[in-house]
């Protein structure tokens, strides 16, 4: 069994690499070879992906969150299945290139310093840590996703606004329609993170018996809570541009990454991976 | 028989001749039954559009026929064509269908991968079928023809990304907005190039199109042909808070909306983004425009600069359409070799024999040793009975008549002979 998880660990980003490749070569040079394959072979990886988280949460007896780096492949799993939905639905294959490159940088680093052999927290065996857990991977990889298709908008319309049309423009697709995506990841994200919010202060009632904390990674998430709100909010509400809706998401998500790197490299909490 | 080819293009000949030498689609009838008159011309096909006049002609071997066709060409423009004969080019066989093939792809034309021409190409064929003009060879030429055009369409890239100013701009308001249909637009002079782009804005069901002009008739009249909306010049200002798309294509000593025309007017329409295409001379819109946030303005330069680098995009697929066009030319020669008699009879006799064949060896179990040779023998009287009179009907034109090639045609077309398969 650990023969096998570790021949996926390996085979995962070289299939990343691969669907990112073909992706690139569909978006930078219409590649009729690419074009016909690439989305089985992206559909066939994510079936690798997910028999590869099943089989460790079945061998090693807990979900796949006991590190960060086995956390950023269930991020890069979450992610790249809310990109499957979209392109399913907007029949827009072009931006998959962008969102590729992220998962298998992901894919990498996970791959390259997960370690197995860790001793197990307790704490992973509780039900409602699973629920909590997997709400905030699944609002991370929202943002994620969001963050992507607003770098995307901001290209697009930099290179129309000062009129370099060159595959930037005439590959992307239209400007309302990145900024619908960005929008709705947002949206899917911000529904997952309230979840996780709500479901780790129940937990933290239960154990400290206080719903609110003050611990810089829960006020990170509250602050990221609140941005993405605000995005969701205004964008429906106060008619603001597509344009600022783009830089919410990427504050909202630089916030994150600050979150993950800074918080667990440099400040004490409780609340960080072993 | 052969394919022959006379013509004159937009490559060999300047616009003053290709006028007078083109024919108009009222008289192609009539010359078409002039072209059949002439020496063993069996099937003729007439080609004319701003960009070339080409004469396809189905004859057997006829070592004048360009100076026959020349002398028709002379006589139907009236101008004698003695000291122009570099202006045409004359092709046969191969050369030909090549060459046709390649003028249905977009690869022959002025902007190259252009669509107007499989239409032309088939409206010519329309009225070469209706004077019965065309027979087995032209009527296969053309027919692949227009396929060789839609693969070509199909498989490469060559008819992508807008090759005209007009079409240009309705591409770039497509990277801004997701549907025009739920889009409304201002057009600004009922000229031209104002013309062309509301008609492309319309192709791509704009939701509502305002028209207006300082010459009110124009507007109106373009408003009624557009089902759009006309608007007076002085209170153009007025559909600014409506519109997604403003497009200026007037002649104005001075700018038409300035920054804070737009600043006045957008002020309750907060970040709605605004698509402006100046494509007037002088410009019809203040460039300062380009600095609001939400709103998007393009000059005639930017529109060109997208047409040029798609042109030269195109230019990238020619190769690709090349090979597509020498492989259906291929194809279109093996058909043509396969129109032999001989061949053919050969080919019919084996598919019958082996229909035999495959019957007897299926009931030969169930037969003793004479009942077999009895039906062999029988069935084969019965196959040569049935070859009989197709076999003597054929021989009848084994000299190449044009009635013969049909009747081949017919034959391997019902028998199915040529295709690949085992019996």
């Amino acid at each position: 069994m650990v023969f096998i998880i570790n021949f996926l660990n390996t085979l995962l980003p070289i299939l990343y690499f691969t669907c990112t490749y073909l992706y690139g070569a569909y978006f930078f040079r219409n590649d009729d070879f690419a074009e016909k394959y690439m989305s089985r072979i992206l559909q066939f990886t994510v079936a690798i992906h997910f028999l590869d988280v099943i089989l460790r949460w079945y061998h090693f007896d807990h979900f796949p969150l006991a590190s960060i780096f086995e956390a950023l492949t269930v991020i890069g799993l979450a992610a790249i299945l809310v990109y499957l939905y979209l392109e399913f639905r907007i029949k827009v294959k072009t931006t998959g290139f962008f969102i590729l490159v992220f998962i298998f940088i992901l894919q990498l680093i996970s791959s390259a310093f997960i370690d197995f052999t860790e001793s197990l927290p307790e704490i992973l065996k509780n039900r409602l840590f699973v629920f909590h857990t997997s709400a905030a991977i699944l609002g991370y990889s929202g943002f994620a996703i969001s963050f992507l298709y607003s770098l995307m908008y901001l290209l697009l319309f930099h290179n129309i606004k000062k009129s370099r049309f060159g595959v930037i423009y005439s590959r992307l697709p239209s400007l309302e329609v990145l900024s619908s995506l960005n929008y709705y990841s947002a949206t899917f994200g911000f529904f997952f993170l309230t979840a996780a919010i709500v479901l780790g202060g129940i937990w933290a009632n239960k154990i400290w018996g206080q719903f609110l904390s003050t611990d810089p990674k829960i006020v990170v998430a509250y602050l990221t809570w609140f941005i993405y709100g605000l995005e969701i909010f205004s964008g429906r509400f106060l008619n603001w541009s597509s344009k600022k809706l783009a830089y919410l998401s990427m504050s909202g998500f630089a916030i994150i990454l600050f979150s993950m790197v800074a918080v667990n490299l440099f400040l004490t909490s409780f609340h960080e991976f072993q | 028989m052969e394919i022959y080819l006379l013509g004159t293009n937009h490559k060999t000949a300047d616009i003053e001749f290709r006028e007078k030498i083109a024919f108009s689609p009222e008289n192609i009838p009539k010359a078409l039954q002039k072209l059949r008159s002439i020496g063993n011309i069996t099937e003729a096909e007439i080609i004319s559009t701003c960009n070339r006049t080409e004469i396809y002609a189905g004859c057997d071997e006829m070592s004048d026929i360009y100076s026959v066709l020349s002398e028709f060409l002379s006589k139907s423009s009236g101008m004698d064509l003695t000291d122009k004969q570099h202006f045409f080019y004359r092709m046969k066989g191969e050369q030909a269908v090549q060459h046709l093939f390649k003028v249905a792809a977009g690869l022959d034309s002025m902007v190259v991968g252009e669509p107007q021409i499989l239409g032309q190409l088939k409206d010519a064929y329309r009225i070469a079928t209706e004077e019965l003009s065309t027979g087995v060879l032209l009527n296969r030429l053309m027919s692949q023809s227009f396929a060789v055009g839609k693969r070509v369409r199909r498989e490469t890239n060559l008819g992508e990304g807008a090759v005209s100013v007009a079409y240009a701009a309705v591409e770039l308001a497509q990277k801004i907005f997701k549907d025009l249909e739920k889009r409304s637009a201002l057009l600004i002079g009922a000229g031209d190039t104002g013309e062309l782009t509301a008609r492309h804005l319309k192709e791509k069901s704009i939701g509502k199109l305002f028209i207006t002009n300082r010459t009110r008739q124009k507007a109106e009249h373009l408003a009624e042909m557009l089902n759009g909306e006309m608007i007076d010049f002085e209170r153009m200002l007025d559909v600014l808070p409506k519109v997604d798309i403003i497009i200026g294509t007037a002649t104005a000593p001075q700018f038409l909306i300035d920054a804070s025309d737009i600043r006045k007017h957008r002020s309750h329409s907060g970040s709605r983004t605004l698509f402006m295409i100046d494509i007037g001379v002088p410009r019809n819109f203040d460039p300062k425009i380009n600095q609001f946030e939400s709103v998007f303005l393009h000059d005639i330069d930017d529109l060109e600069q997208i047409v040029d680098h798609n042109i030269s995009k195109r230019k990238q697929e020619i190769p690709r359409a090349e090979s597509i066009v020498s492989e259906e030319t291929e194809k279109f020669l093996e058909w043509k070799r396969s129109l032999q008699i001989t061949p053919t009879l050969v080919e019919l006799r084996k598919k019958l024999e082996n229909i035999r064949l495959l019957e007897l060896n299926r009931h030969c179990s169930k037969l003793s040793d004479t009942e077999f040779q009895k039906i062999d023998r029988v069935t084969r009287a019965l196959v040569n009975k049935v070859l009989h009179l197709p076999m003597v009907e054929l021989k009848k034109y084994a000299n190449g008549h044009p009635e013969g090639l049909l009747r081949v045609d017919i034959i391997r077309e019902i028998f199915g002979l040529g295709e690949k398969e085992d019996l």
